[in-house]
């Protein structure tokens, strides 16, 4: 009897010892939450525990910053606020890189993105409190100050200057560049993380608590309030990192005179995109590029060209439109799923274009 | 002779290796619960940097009104949370509306005040994050 006692008990200690083993599996989980560029990174970092995380997000956020004071819109101190403010104005080499980039990207993407569409933006005034739509003399002539042509990058002198009457803007791309620097730092500790900065998601490495390692991503409801969703997205990021970025007509938006107004502004035009989409979501290893290619996207629209650039730039995406077919890119397609069945629906190529 | 040596070979009856089998089913069984089981949301709301109230949904019995700055109240009551007065001028973070759900969040920027929801435990079914 007393044998079997103490066998039994061997067995529940090796049992207990095991499960202990498998269930907390050397991983532990650190939050952090900070505001930067007028949002909220959310971070969520695994680690094994020798890593000293919180001096790796107190770096991540000094990262984060210093870009906002290089490109920031609203900070007058900021390298892009003195640029446009003088039309020429001294800058510092990461301000230098970044606008090569952008200006290379904006030019790639047939200009459907265009980092001079500041002076429109500014008459429209999505980010103050009381935006209002312009009048069309106004806009007309401020439309004639949107073109790349006009912006000089010295890459020795490290200045910039512009064609009178120009303003740049980089909000459409600020987050993707911040969650680049953020997925740099955290695959160079080779971290698993998942990362919201505003609306942007960065995932990186395998999700220790996710089913089969991966990262389950909720898209927002474009009709519905900012906590709603509509359908998930899991990705693997144990090959690499993968970045969310969504470009949404819900988004800033304003009502005048019975009619609504979004911010995306198509830079032909000078007025909010109506082409029947409501929003794009691309996947991307790049932060940046998959914040242009949202924003170029929703301009351009759902046609062969936009997945000519989902293709060059190995991205993926999700078109929703206003009457509620959502496409789906082939590579996303296994890992997509609709969670509201009674307002959405996929569709193929040729029943969304049609 | 031969017949003795393999008895003691093996030190466990054939009750015993049904109880261990028993035991590793009953424990690989838990295990499985344990992983997809979501033990409730946690709200945490985070000032400046600074995380000011943290406490699980389902335990808020009792309407409670925070105000962590002047002009602001966040109400926490049966199981949801969320922004109810604000200072800032486009209300943005009272829009989010009052929140139960793991994985949400509600943020007053100008204020830098962030009303977060997280699931508790290990593992849940929800979302990692929301992209919009």
């Amino acid at each position: 009897m007393k044998n079997s006692f103490t066998k039994m008990l061997a067995v529940l200690g090796a049992v207990t010892f095991m499960l202990a083993s498998l269930t907390s599996c050397g991983t532990e989980k650190k939050e952090y939450t900070s505001f930067a560029m007028g949002s909220v990174i959310s971070a969520v970092i695994y680690c094994t525990g020798n890593e000293d995380t919180d001096s790796l997000w107190n770096e991540i956020c000094s990262l984060v910053n210093s870009s906002d004071k290089a490109i920031s819109a609203t900070d007058e101190s900021s390298y892009i606020s003195r640029v446009n403010a003088s039309g020429t104005a001294k800058v510092n080499e990461y301000t230098v890189d970044l606008l090569k980039k952008a200006v290379l990207l904006c030019n790639t993407l047939n200009r459907k993105l265009d980092i001079t569409i500041g002076a429109v933006t500014s008459l429209w005034g999505f980010t103050g409190s009381t935006p209002r739509v312009p009048e069309t003399d106004e806009l007309k002539k401020t439309l004639d100050s949107v073109n790349l042509d006009g912006v000089f990058i010295d890459d020795t002198g490290l200045s910039v200057s512009l064609k009178e009457g120009q303003k740049l803007d980089l909000g459409a791309l600020g987050k993707g560049e911040a969650c680049d620097i953020i997925k740099n730092k955290l695959t160079e500790k080779g971290l698993s993380a998942c990362v919201t900065f505003g609306g942007n998601v960065l995932v990186t490495g395998k999700n220790p608590n996710g089913q089969k390692g991966l990262w389950k991503i909720g898209l927002r409801d474009p009709k519905g309030t900012e906590n709603d969703v509509f359908a998930a997205l899991t990705l693997d990021a144990s090959g690499g990192a993968k970045c969310v970025s969504t470009s949404g007509s819900y988004e800033k938006c304003f009502e005048e005179n019975g009619k609504k107004y979004h911010h995306i502004i198509d830079p032909s035009t000078g007025y909010p995109v109506e082409n029947g989409l409501a929003s794009v979501s691309v996947v991307c290893p790049s932060g940046l590029n998959a914040d242009a290619l949202s924003t170029a996207i929703f301009v351009n629209g759902l046609n062969d060209t936009s997945l000519m650039w989902l293709d060059s730039f190995g991205a993926e995406a999700v078109f929703v439109f206003d009457d509620g077919s959502v496409f789906v890119t082939d590579g996303l397609n296994q890992n997509f799923a609709i969670t509201k069945t009674d307002n959405y629906k996929t569709v193929t190529y040729e029943e969304a274009t049609k | 002779m031969k017949k003795q040596q393999n008895k003691s070979f093996i030190p466990f009856k054939k009750r015993d290796i049904i109880l261990i089998f028993a035991f590793l089913i009953a424990a690989f069984f838990a295990l499985a619960v344990m992983k997809n089981v979501s033990g409730g949301v946690t709200a945490t709301v985070i000032y400046d940097g600074n995380t000011i109230f943290q406490r699980e949904l389902s335990e808020i019995k009792e309407k409670i009104v925070l105000s962590p700055a002047e002009g602001i109240e966040i109400t926490a009551e049966d199981g949801r949370i969320g922004f109810t007065s604000s200072t800032c001028e486009t209300h943005e973070c009272i829009k989010c509306g009052m929140l139960s759900e793991p994985c949400r969040t509600a943020a007053c920027i100008p204020n830098k005040i962030l009303i977060t929801l997280t699931p508790n435990g290990k593992t849940h079914d929800g979302y990692d994050a929301i992209g919009y």
